[in-house]
């Protein structure tokens, strides 16, 4: 440069500027990125969902809750038959009434 | 369309609106953002960048300031994040080392020509444009809101969330700094 500047000078080369332009059809951009990123969410989930290591892991939480509802209704059922052969332990011969003994009432 | 209605209607997620929004923000926010990457490429991704935020986040905006100036947020936290980001790549780059035995940069960046400085203005603009680089973050953000997208203080308070007097600290400081800095990179008269 021939003449030596000032700090003045150099801060202020901004006044007087004019605004810049972008390139035209920024909003077709914006717009073709906003449906390349809603297909990628998609895309993102579908690949998740279809991963190996996920599909062995829903088949095994699926086995699992699986054996547990049998071994709950088997223990239930279980329970349900000693309860009943209690009940009937303790008031069948009391409580229960032949109706062909009614006449031998005393 | 008045802007309680294009707030309304982009919230409401409708492709007019919002196409309507890039066309009458665009110049705002390339400028904006063109002013902190001080490249046309980076600009035009980060503009884009920009107002798919604008898309995803519009339910938070709540209307306690003007559209335009949470766009100007939105603007200087993306490229601010962009720079940071940039930096980080750089700093951690393995392809090659940046900076030489005396930390001095091994690859010199080109100057940045801005599209809209004076013909005559051109070289002092590239050189002022290299010093704002080095300003802090704060004191970056008023001195381009100010002097490159000329906003009036008041703008620059509220887009900073600031007070005035604290804008003209800012902006006080980010001068001295551009003196000290210009000074010594550039062998200036005084």
């Amino acid at each position: 440069m021939g003449t030596r500047l000032t700090s003045e000078e150099i801060i202020n080369s901004l006044d007087g500027i004019q605004r810049a332009e972008p390139t035209p059809f920024l909003y077709t951009r914006v717009h073709a990125r906003l449906l390349k990123k809603q297909d990628n969410v998609f895309l993102t989930a579908f690949a998740f969902i279809t991963r190996p290591a996920f599909v062995m892991a829903l088949v095994m939480l699926i086995l699992l809750v699986n054996g547990y509802i049998m071994f709950n209704r088997s223990a239930f059922q279980h329970n349900q038959e000693e309860i009943g052969q209690t009940i009937a332990a303790e008031y069948g011969r009391q409580n229960t009434i032949n109706p062909y003994e009614l006449n031998e009432l005393p | 369309m008045t802007e309680q209605e294009l707030i309304y209607r982009l919230k409401e997620g409708d492709g007019i609106a919002f196409k309507h929004l890039v066309e009458t923000r665009q110049s705002l926010v390339f400028n904006t953002v063109l002013g902190f990457l001080q490249s046309h490429e980076d600009a035009e991704d980060v503009t884009q960048d920009v107002f798919i935020k604008i898309f995803e986040s519009i339910h938070q905006f709540k209307g306690e300031s003007a559209l335009s100036t949470w766009v100007y947020r939105v603007a200087v936290t993306t490229a601010l994040e962009f720079i940071r980001r940039k930096k980080r790549k750089k700093r951690y780059g393995l392809l090659s080392p940046l900076f030489g035995e005396n930390n001095e940069p091994t690859l010199e960046l080109p100057d940045f020509h801005h599209p809209g400085v004076k013909l005559d203005n051109k070289e002092k603009a590239s050189m002022l444009f290299k010093a704002i680089k080095e300003l802090p973050e704060n004191q970056q953000i008023a001195f381009i809101l100010n002097k490159v997208e000329g906003l009036s203080y008041q703008d620059v308070a509220e887009i900073m969330k600031t007070s005035l007097s604290a804008v003209e600290s800012l902006l006080h400081r980010a001068k001295n700094n551009l003196r000290e800095f210009l000074k010594k990179t550039n062998n200036l008269n005084e």
